[in-house]
């Protein structure tokens, strides 16, 4: 059970980037952007990560695609053809470009032959494959995030082979505001004040141009001086 | 066979691949947009992946927050951008703002 709707919720990703990608109409390619976002708030809930996909859904469905869309309403002639997207020249270098680069992702995943060699701490080498790596000890010797791991491991709820399986845990939001207030502080505050920067700098280009009586009113107060 | 990391791995695959596909081939400013968001969310569904599946718990969901929040910018910043240029051009098509070539 827990599969198949895995699977729905993938296909509906899929399909809706598939429709991103190669729809003619623009409102139905964000419209398919609809389906792929709710696809992977899915895939999110799936994977325990909850407080990420209330974010999703939020900032993702609720405010980028309806900017997206108020875009497409503001720079096309909804009355004319011009609404439709003209394939390019370019779409075989596209296509082969896209190719490529799954193929090269599918290969760094799964070339189980492919392996490598790392140096143990007690000075030897020893070979292991990229694959294996990954799930036997996944990500142990990275230097980031392992004292976030471990406080996070030590102060649960349960043990933590139930941690990894997210049961016995009272969802993400409680950890996530901890790290963001202890570990993440700094890239937290830098991160605010760029989206606050953007949003303020992006408010300033799409201004429109003074209309004519703030003209007509600030030639008054020039006069007037 | 169970969800495994695997399945997150090919789906984030997928979406990378066809957001690249969108952004080189479209004609449209927007739709270039839209592919720039599939990409964003392939690197989450990634993060998300090997945060429940790869070892690294909570730090993955981390990351995809701080994405999420970049491309939120990213999208304000563009669209503001995309508005100017179709005032300045009359065209949201990107190969016809070539004032910059010569």
């Amino acid at each position: 059970m827990f599969d198949l709707i895995f699977y729905i919720f993938m296909l509906t990703t899929i399909g809706g980037a598939v429709i991103t990608a190669f729809h003619r109409n623009i409102v139905y390619a964000a419209f398919g952007l609809l389906f792929t976002f709710s696809g992977v708030v899915g895939l999110y809930v799936m994977a325990n990560a909850d407080f990420l996909a209330v974010t999703q859904l939020l900032v993702y469905v609720g405010g980028i695609l309806i900017l997206l869309i108020f875009g497409v309403m503001l720079t096309n002639r909804l009355a004319s053809v011009n609404i439709t997207v003209a394939g390019g020249g370019s779409r075989w270098f596209a296509a082969l470009l896209s190719l490529g680069v799954l193929i090269i992702l599918c290969f760094a995943f799964f070339g189980s032959e492919s392996s490598h060699t790392i140096k143990t701490p007690d000075g030897k080498t020893k070979t292991i494959s990229t694959w294996a790596s990954y799930q036997s000890e996944p990500w142990a010797h990275s230097p980031w995030n392992k004292d976030a791991n471990e406080r996070i491991l030590s102060q649960k709820y349960g043990t933590a082979a139930e941690v990894k399986a997210g049961e016995g845990s009272n969802g993400t939001a409680n950890e996530i505001g901890i790290l963001f207030l202890t570990d993440y502080l700094l890239p937290f505050e830098v991160v605010s004040v760029v989206l606050l920067v953007a949003l303020v700098g992006a408010t300033m280009i799409a201004r429109q141009d003074p209309t004519p009586e703030e003209d007509m009113a600030s030639d008054a107060l020039r006069a007037t001086n | 066979m169970s969800i495994g990391l695997s399945h997150y791995l090919i789906t984030g695959a997928l979406l990378f691949a066809l957001g690249i596909f969108a952004m080189l081939s479209r004609k449209n400013v927007i739709a270039v947009l839209m592919g720039v968001e599939l990409i964003l969310n392939a690197a989450n569904v990634n993060f998300i992946g090997f945060s429940r599946f790869g070892g690294i718990n909570i730090g993955g969901q981390m990351a995809a927050i701080f994405v999420i929040v970049i491309a939120a910018a990213e999208a304000a910043v563009a669209l503001a951008i995309v508005l100017n240029v179709y005032k300045n051009f009359k065209s949201v098509n990107p190969a016809e703002a070539d004032t910059l070539r010569d």
